[in-house]
């Protein structure tokens, strides 16, 4: 160390200050850092939540117990039908929380298993309460009414129920012909005659001109088809109603400034 | 005002002081330069000149972020901190190590480590000295750094996590890895035991 010699070091250093102007950065600049770093993680957790909320949305509404009619087996049907879209915006959400948390001040005294752990605990819970709170089915409506990308990623099952050579076929009520038929139009806007006077009819349906639903059955010929089951439509019912909307004010032109989905000249 | 006055100062008093007059940071840098310089020599292996140099900017880091500098923190590990950090990316800048520096054993270093690492203090000082030394700059830089802290520069654990930015499970398994390779390459000099 006998080459040491401190005083120069000390002098050049505030030589340097003076020289080049140094001053101390404002203490706000410091606040505002911690702050910033402190709002994008409690952000980013709470938006990982609400993603959370959703994905429990879209997985509870999943149409588990016609999974056979999708694909062969449970697990091949739970990886086509998963909400890819929320579960990466989850894990995404997840990550710049962790980012943000272990840049905090103190952040760096926990260990990374649990800043993620908790941070995975609190968004899930969280994520719950948004879901019993039912901010995630807004969250999903305001999606499917508002996005061009919605069926593509955000919930690629609505086409699922496109497939009627498959037994599924997805649409509106257009208007009811008599107690055994009514006419559906799909999402494609073509009109199916539905043979429905075997199906059972979920409690949740409501079989009136314009109800958004799902059809199990059988596809009798080119647009004919026997419905077994009429099922609501879940998750992604917004979207039905804006292409289902389109659709019906095309056929209808009277009814273009009005919301309402009957066409009474259709209907009579 | 008298070198007795300042020596009785607290470092966060310093801090203040140089928040008021830009030319009290010289008491601060007084009080830190030596320590640092030791500090950077055996942590980066970079030569006396350029020791010299990271130290200057470690100073003028320093005094930039003076109203950075949060008192929950004990300003030794807050200096050490940013002085550690510069040595890394001075390292990344240059991506070299030209050549390694011997560090200074005084004999209160030399016992921590005799008394640590179970070594009889029979042994050739001069030859011990340059074992440790040879053993260090050979050492993964990650062990290197604790074992500086904890054997040379005398910081605890927690202070350790402070300046590393470690949980301090991580600080002592860290530590007690790098004892282990540390001792591993002592046992291989003859004459050690």
């Amino acid at each position: 160390m006998d080459k040491h010699n401190p005083t120069e070091v000390v002098q050049s250093v505030l030589n340097r200050i003076k020289k080049e102007d140094i001053k101390p950065k404002s203490r706000l600049s410091f606040l505002i850092k911690n702050y910033s770093i402190w709002f994008f993680g409690v952000l980013s957790l709470l938006v990982g939540s609400l993603a959370f909320s959703v994905l429990i949305y879209m997985e509870k509404n999943n149409d588990w117990q016609f999974y056979k009619r999708f694909n062969d087996s449970l697990v091949k049907f739970i990886f086509t039908t998963l909400s890819y879209f929320w579960l990466i915006a989850f894990i995404i959400f997840i990550v710049i929380a962790y980012y943000n948390l272990k840049h905090t001040k103190k952040g760096y005294k926990h260990t990374m298993s649990l800043v993620i752990s908790g941070s995975l605990t609190l968004t899930m819970v969280l994520g719950i309460v948004f879901y019993n709170l039912g901010i995630s089915k807004l969250i999903d409506d305001e999606l499917a009414e508002r996005t061009s990308i919605y069926p593509r990623f955000i919930n690629p099952r609505v086409n699922m129920w496109m497939q009627p050579e498959k037994g599924m076929l997805t649409g509106a009520v257009f208007y009811i012909q008599d107690p055994e038929v009514f006419v559906l139009k799909d999402l494609r806007g073509k009109d199916w005659n539905v043979n429905y006077n075997q199906a059972v009819i979920f409690p949740e349906v409501q079989l009136v001109e314009g109800e958004k639903i799902n059809l199990l059955g059988k596809q009798l010929g080119q647009m004919l088809f026997e419905a077994e089951r009429i099922v609501p439509v879940g998750p992604g019912v917004r979207f039905h109603e804006k292409v289902i909307k389109f659709h019906f004010n095309s056929n209808c032109p009277e009814r273009n400034a009005s919301s309402s989905f009957i066409c009474p000249n259709i209907a009579k | 005002m008298k070198d007795r006055d300042i020596s009785e100062k607290t470092d966060q008093e310093l801090v203040q002081m140089a928040l008021k007059n830009q030319s009290d940071f010289l008491y601060l840098m007084n009080r830190y330069q030596s320590k640092l310089l030791s500090y950077i020599l055996r942590i980066s292996s970079v030569s006396y000149e350029e020791a010299e140099d990271i130290l200057q900017d470690v100073f003028i880091k320093v005094y930039k972020n003076l109203n950075g500098y949060d008192s929950d923190l004990k300003f030794s590990s807050w200096i050490y901190r940013i002085t550690h950090n510069e040595v890394i990316s001075n390292f990344r800048k240059r991506q070299a190590r030209p050549q390694s520096y011997e560090s200074e054993i005084n004999e209160e270093i030399l016992d921590r480590i005799t008394a640590d690492f179970d070594i009889e203090h029979e042994v050739n000082i001069k030859y011990l000295r340059r074992m440790i030394n040879n053993v260090l700059v050979n050492l993964d830089e990650k062990y290197r750094e604790v074992l500086v802290l904890r054997f040379f520069e005398e910081k605890d654990y927690s202070e350790i996590s402070d300046i590393l930015k470690k949980p301090i499970g991580t600080v002592s398994t860290l530590l007690n890895r790098a004892k282990k390779y540390f001792k591993k390459e002592l046992e291989k000099y003859p004459n050690l035991n």
